[in-house]
């Protein structure tokens, strides 16, 4: 007889099989289930971790500050970042949207335009040619948006001065049509690079007014405010393409929709968000609306919507004084494309630039 | 598989990490400002509505609890002036001199470049020469068509420190004058509106105590001329008010009247500016105040000892000695070299390149008047 080796059958275990025979058929499929809760579960976090990528890469890309992106709050006030010297009496200020050069007029000193780089370094200067006088002083510049010209306005001569971007000086604005006596202040341009300037030409206030030039200099329109304005300074046209207005002497800032019709005002007085004495004006693309106070060497900030004609005032920064952040008779105010907000500290002599 | 499951959705909140905005409300007090200088006083028996006095402008400049600078100002002179009148809020700018609707100089220059033409200074005479005053046709200080610096103006900046000359009484004992005072805009000008020339205040500030004395005793046909009395010197306020020159020779301003509250010093006068301005200059300048035979005769005074007379307050015919045909107000830009640099009172210092708030080059000013 051959021994043969066998092997008992393994009893399964009742346990395991009872279970495993409970659930066989849910056990074959639980393990399906949580797998794809986990796959979902992973899909989801590797989602999460992709949008936290592609948002740092956007970050470094545009040098954008989180909080300028769409749909997020924009009630926060910036901080205080750094602070451009060498300009004497600083009044203007205008950026290119990359924030690469800052243009800065001087009312003091050589009385020039300053050319920045993002460094705060000096690259240059504006000046107009001889021919054009022997005494300027430039008070408020702005970038046309399509030529990317740099428009001066000059209080001495009286005349708007051309430049191209490489700073070499085109010509002197020359307006065409029914302007009469034409003494420019703040200047802004639209997308399209239509012109406004605020004109203060005339014996009295009742003559003050916003001037519309198309881009060949054309006027287009021009526009008063009732009651009259008095020495308006800087203008913007901002996001809900209206045009906004520091009426400066009359402490109020003036809103204007595109034909010349007042839509509304932000008051003088003593409530929040209501002015001193306005001077320059700007507008970023989250909507903040700018406006330079520099009686009460403040910048104040409100939010222009889509829902309201009056920009909401949401909060102010600065305040008097020479330290870091504080200001003494702040004037000129623009903003770059890198939520950077670059203002003239007129009597620190210096152009501050905060961020968000 | 709940721990794991758990951790997992930990994982996932952390790694989703969405940048969070803190808003912080920037919230700051806004107060309010208004437009230009106006007095809005009333007078004896006179009513006003509270809501209209002040009409909002006090905050244009003020801070009640929280004021940076003297007189519960916001920020200090000149600072807070020039904020207008320097280009961006008025015509008038004072520093660069010129009204800027006009590009016209100022009548007082400006106070960091001026536009008179000090090395254009001419004269045509009328009268024989080596006839002092001597009669002129014509005389013309012209103006630049661009400031140049300026070499000297009354220094407000509300820092430094300088002596106001001949401030105070006729003295024995040499006294030069009241020294270690500070100027800003507000010593001459009263920003509230007054209602007199320039918005002057009628006794400036650190004038000190005013004594009313007799400059010219009175004649057979004309009354004593006097030194500005206590209460001080209101210059009328002209209803057509001129504050640019072309010539800056012509000094007179006939639209300002005669009269304000009291008796003409020349009762045929018809310009108030001429009139009174020297008796202002005078409130602090005290013993610069000079009349008719001052250059001859000895004051008392151990450094203003003789005089030339400052006080020809008629406007009658061309150039009269008064503190204004000479000096300007703000500052000037005309230039001083070898001997016309000069010296201060009291023999103390030379003073360089100053040119003493003068009209002409080198001491032309002289020559304006004297044939010599």
């Amino acid at each position: 007889m051959t021994n043969v080796e066998t092997t008992s059958p393994v009893a399964p275990d009742t346990r395991a099989s009872r279970a495993g025979s409970q659930g066989d058929v849910a056990g074959e499929a639980a393990p399906t289930k949580m797998t794809k809760k986990r796959k979902g579960m992973i899909a989801a976090l590797v989602a999460a971790l992709l949008i936290l990528a592609l948002l740092f890469a956007w970050y470094l890309m545009n040098r954008k500050p989180l909080s300028a992106l769409p749909g997020l709050s924009s009630t926060t006030m910036p901080h205080y970042e750094l602070s451009l010297y060498g300009a004497t009496k600083p009044l203007g200020v205008a950026v290119t949207p990359t924030g690469d050069r800052i243009y800065v007029t001087e009312s003091g000193g050589t009385q020039l335009v300053r050319v920045y780089d993002r460094g705060g370094k000096q690259t240059g200067t504006l000046k107009p040619p001889a021919s054009t006088g022997a005494w300027h002083l430039p008070m408020y510049v702005a970038i046309n948006p399509v030529t990317k010209d740099v428009y001066v306005s000059d209080r001495q001569s009286a005349a708007i001065y051309v430049y191209d971007s490489n700073g070499k000086y085109l010509r002197t604005f020359a307006p065409k049509g029914a302007v009469g006596k034409f003494a420019p202040m703040g200047l802004a341009f639209d997308p399209d690079g239509i012109l406004y300037v605020t004109d203060i030409a005339g014996a009295t206030t009742k003559t003050h007014r916003v001037l519309v030039f198309g881009a060949d200099g054309t006027l287009v329109r021009q526009f008063k405010a009732q009651g009259s304005m008095s020495f308006p300074n800087g203008l913007v046209v901002d996001l809900r393409g209206n045009i906004d207005v520091a009426d400066s002497n009359n402490g109020r800032l003036l809103i204007f929709n595109k034909s010349g019709k007042l839509l509304s005002t932000i008051s003088p007085g003593v409530g929040e968000g209501d002015l001193g004495m306005p001077r320059g004006v700007a507008v970023d693309e989250a909507g903040r609306l700018f406006v330079v106070d520099t009686a009460d060497h403040m910048v104040r900030v409100y939010r222009v919507e889509k829902s309201k004609v009056t920009p909401t005032y949401i909060g102010s920064f600065g305040d008097e004084g020479q330290l870091d952040g504080t200001f003494e008779y702040p004037n000129g105010v623009a903003t770059d494309k890198r939520a950077r907000v670059y203002i003239t500290d007129r009597e620190n002599n210096r152009v501050q630039v905060w961020g968000y | 598989m709940r721990k794991g499951s758990r951790a997992v959705k930990k994982l996932l909140l952390l790694g989703a990490g969405s940048a969070l905005m803190f808003t912080m409300g920037g919230v700051g007090p806004a107060q309010a400002d208004a437009g230009p200088h106006r007095s809005t006083a009333v007078g004896a028996g006179q009513t006003a509505l509270l809501s209209n006095a002040g009409g909002g402008r006090c905050a244009s400049c003020h801070r009640t609890h929280t004021a940076k600078a003297e007189y519960l100002l916001k920020a200090a002179q000149p600072a807070l002036c020039y904020t207008c009148h320097s280009g961006a809020g008025s015509d008038t700018d004072v520093v660069a001199g010129m009204d800027q609707n006009t590009s016209l100089p100022l009548r007082g220059g400006g106070f960091e470049y001026a536009l008179i033409d000090g090395a254009g200074a001419n004269k045509t005479v009328a009268s024989a020469a080596g006839v002092t005053p001597v009669v002129l046709k014509a005389a013309n200080v012209p103006a630049l068509a661009a400031g140049t610096a300026t070499t000297s103006r009354h220094e407000i900046d509300g820092t430094t420190a300088g002596t106001m000359w001949g401030n105070g009484a006729i003295s024995d004992p040499v006294n030069v004058g009241k020294a270690s005072v500070v100027l800003e805009c507000g010593s001459c000008h009263d920003p509230h509106g007054n209602g007199n020339y320039r918005i002057l205040k009628p006794v400036p500030n650190d004038a000190g105590t005013l004594v009313q004395t007799v400059i010219s005793p009175a004649t057979a046909t004309a009354p004593a001329e006097l030194s500005a009395p206590a209460e001080g010197v209101n210059i009328p306020d002209a209803v057509t008010k001129v504050y640019t020159t072309t010539n800056y020779w012509t000094v007179a301003d006939r639209n300002v009247p005669a009269v304000k509250g009291g008796a003409l010093p020349i009762a045929t006068e018809t310009d108030g500016y001429i009139t009174n301005v020297s008796q202002w200059c005078s409130t602090c300048h005290t013993r610069y105040l000079a009349g008719s035979g001052s250059y001859k005769t000895d004051s008392g005074d151990a450094t203003f000892t003789y005089r030339h007379r400052s006080n020809r307050n008629n406007s009658a015919g061309v150039s009269r000695p008064n503190c204004i045909q000479c000096h300007v107000s703000h500052g000037s830009n005309v230039s001083m070299t070898g001997n016309s640099i000069g010296v201060n009172p009291g023999d103390t210092a030379v003073v360089g390149a100053d040119s003493r708030l003068l009209r002409v080059n080198n001491r032309g000013t002289c020559v304006m008047c004297h044939n010599v």
